[in-house]
């Protein structure tokens, strides 16, 4: 404990000449915790779009690829599962809700998704946190149309504006001449939802029925030419929908997830996928592990850059501390114990540097929150170091340890040789 | 252990010196002392030039050079006989150091400079604590009595002079009742008015607890002391010849 207040004494009296080493350690360690903090931030974000949902069941088609498209918006699925299939899954007994979602539609290159009335009701994203409208809500004619945070932002539209939706995905492109509109049917803004830092911020959301009766006079694609449908004829016609993308379910007992989604995968008649959204998120870790691990290994290495740079700035130190060390050995030090004031110094400073480098990713954490929420869709981590991060820093700690060890050992020799008197 | 003989043994000496012989390596060799007592409370000049082994004879006295022969014995304990480690320690017990100059750690406190010696030896921690009621007060008190004011004990030793420097070495050599003080020139930074006014405190804080071996090549010091003696009657090892590094 002495030798550690001597230690930091000592590294104090030099911080002129160790500053540089140090700030490289901060940045070295504020480096490393971003690459952890954005992986877990990512992951915790992925994760949160789709809190109490039990499956996703969907065509058949790889768990990944359904996800993703299903409740991130990537991709282009090959074909939609049957309305009627939907249902039988709604009206399982072991089902307590389910979400349809049909995708297809765009504006402005922001995805349409075709739901009903569960979405708000059952979606939760974040810990459980239900969907909340920060202007209007989602009560209106057919064709009302219910904006995610994002889109209302960007695009500027607030509730009682209009918009007219495109044909195709918002992959297929931004507004341009040549892309398909539903002009004719325009829909009216009834309300925008609070951010949630999901997929729900980037996407606007009809109602099932809005979606089939603007492609009633659809065919293949592409308007049927000479046919126009009157918003005001289509109360004759059927607007139960044909197929949906997917349907997010919740089930009465979440135990019984394994055996519902061997149920769903192998029943008879259409085939269906059934995914946990958990398992196939890691599945994409797995497949995006390697170029994190890649980011881990630069970050590692510009760690030992520094540690480096600190083991040479305290070496270089070394030979105007001969007669200090000489006084110590004088009042009763042992080398032993020279050693491990230079291995305590080497400590503290890392210690240091290991704080600094955690405050500073705190401060840039909370300055860049909102950036990152409202840019990125990330929700990024302000609480207190995550369990992934406290090792991290742990082991920071025991490289600085290490790097001291070659000063030490040099302050051992020199204590040994010089004695009493220092040979400077 | 080393035997004292009974008719020296009246009190154990402070230090106790028999046939010790050290050589450099592949070198002659440089120290041959064949006896030097020092009892317990007494005060003794070593007078020698530079380059007559003073040092070396220092550094083996306090521990931190091993003699190839003979025995160095402090308060009774032959430190030649306990294992390296433990002579460190031994010296922090039993001895206590003043150089020429440059005797503090500079980005420590006077106060906190005083009080280094008790990181390191349990025993003079608990005689300071005993004599002065706590360390610091001990330290403070020491510090005092060699004329280190208040103001002066919180500031870094860089900031003092030279004098005052060596003021706080003799109080960080004398706190815990080390068995002997070596005093390796310690007035030859000064100039002659601190020189002396440093040798008295030194003398009267040494008092009977402490004894003191002073080296010096300055011999208007000698007559302050009850003891004095040359280094080359004490070391008749300029003689190459006599011995050599085996």
């Amino acid at each position: 404990m002495a030798l550690m207040l001597l230690a930091c004494k000592s590294a104090w009296s030099r911080r002129g000449a160790l500053s540089l080493a140090i700030l490289s350690i901060v940045l070295s360690v504020a480096l490393l915790l971003t690459v952890e903090r954005v992986r877990h931030s990512a992951r915790a974000s992925f994760a949160a779009s789709l809190s109490g949902a039990d499956l996703v069941i969907g065509p058949r088609d790889h768990p990944l690829r359904l996800l993703l498209h299903a409740i991130f918006h990537i991709g282009t699925p090959d074909t939609g599962m049957s309305w009627d299939g939907a249902r039988r899954i709604a009206a399982d007994p072991a089902v307590a809700w389910t979400i349809p979602l049909a995708l297809g539609d765009s504006h402005r290159g922001f995805p349409v998704v075709a739901t009903n009335t569960s979405f708000f009701e059952h979606y939760r994203y974040g810990r459980a946190q239900p969907l909340a409208f920060s202007d209007g809500s989602n009560a209106g004619g057919l064709f009302r149309v219910v904006l995610g945070a994002e889109v209302a932002r960007r695009l500027g539209y607030r509730s009682g504006d209009q918009l007219a939706l495109s044909h195709g995905g918002a992959d297929a492109g931004h507004h341009d001449a040549r892309h398909a509109h539903h002009h004719d049917k325009p829909f009216t803004v009834s309300g925008v939802l609070a951010p949630t830092g999901t997929p729900v911020d980037r996407a606007l959301y009809i109602g099932l029925h809005a979606m089939q009766a603007i492609h009633l006079d659809w065919h293949g694609g592409a308007p049927i030419p000479g046919v126009s449908l009157g918003a005001a004829d289509l109360g004759k016609f059927n607007l139960e929908p044909t197929q949906v993308s997917a349907v997010v379910v919740g089930l009465k007992q979440r135990a019984a997830v394994l055996r519902m989604q061997r149920k769903f995968n192998t029943g008879a008649g259409e085939p269906l996928s059934a995914v946990i959204p958990a398992v196939a998120l890691e599945q994409l870790w797995d497949l995006t592990g390697a170029a994190e691990r890649v980011l881990d290994a630069v970050a590692a290495l510009v760690l030992a850059v520094a540690l480096c740079g600190l083991a040479a700035a305290v070496l270089a130190g070394l030979n105007e501390r001969r007669r200090e060390l000489a006084i110590l050995r004088a009042v009763g030090a042992r080398p032993l114990h020279v050693f491990l004031l230079l291995l305590c110094e080497g400590a503290a400073l890392t210690v240091t540097g290991a704080a600094a480098g955690l405050l500073l990713v705190q401060l840039a954490a909370i300055g860049l929150a909102p950036w990152a929420l409202a840019r990125w869709g990330v929700a990024l981590d302000i609480g207190l170091p995550s369990a992934a991060e406290w090792p991290l820093l742990a082991e920071v700690i025991c490289a600085g340890l290490a790097a001291s060890i070659l000063p030490g050992w040099r302050a051992y020799r020199l204590s040994l040789a010089d004695g009493l008197a220092p040979k400077v | 252990m080393n035997v004292i003989p009974a008719s020296e043994a009246g009190a154990t000496a402070a230090l106790q010196v028999d046939g010790l012989r050290f050589a450099w390596p592949h070198q002659a060799a440089c120290i041959d002392v064949p006896r030097l007592r020092i009892a317990a409370g007494e005060s003794v000049f070593l007078h020698g030039p530079s380059g007559s082994g003073k040092t070396t004879l220092l550094s083996l006295l306090a521990g931190i050079l091993v003699a190839q022969a003979g025995s160095v014995a402090i308060g009774g304990h032959d430190a030649a006989t306990l294992p390296a480690r433990r002579r460190d320690g031994f010296r922090a017990d039993h001895v206590g150091i003043i150089f020429q100059q440059f005797n503090l750690v500079p980005y420590l406190s006077a106060l906190d400079n005083v009080l280094l010696p008790c990181h390191f030896s349990a025993l003079r921690t608990r005689r300071a604590t005993m004599s002065g009621g706590s360390l610091r007060e001990e330290a403070a008190r020491l510090l005092g009595r060699l004329g280190i004011g208040a103001p002066l004990r919180g500031r870094p030793a860089s900031a003092l002079s030279v004098g005052e420097q060596q003021r706080v070495a003799a109080a960080r050599a004398l706190i815990g009742r080390p068995a002997l003080l070596i005093a390796d020139e310690p007035t030859s930074a000064l100039d002659d008015d601190n020189a002396h006014a440093f040798l008295d405190l030194l003398l009267s804080e040494c008092g009977a607890a402490s004894a003191l071996l002073l080296v010096s090549h300055d011999l208007r010091l000698a007559p302050r002391f009850a003891r004095s003696m040359a280094m080359a009657d004490l070391n008749p090892a300029a003689r190459p010849e006599a011995w050599r590094w085996p």
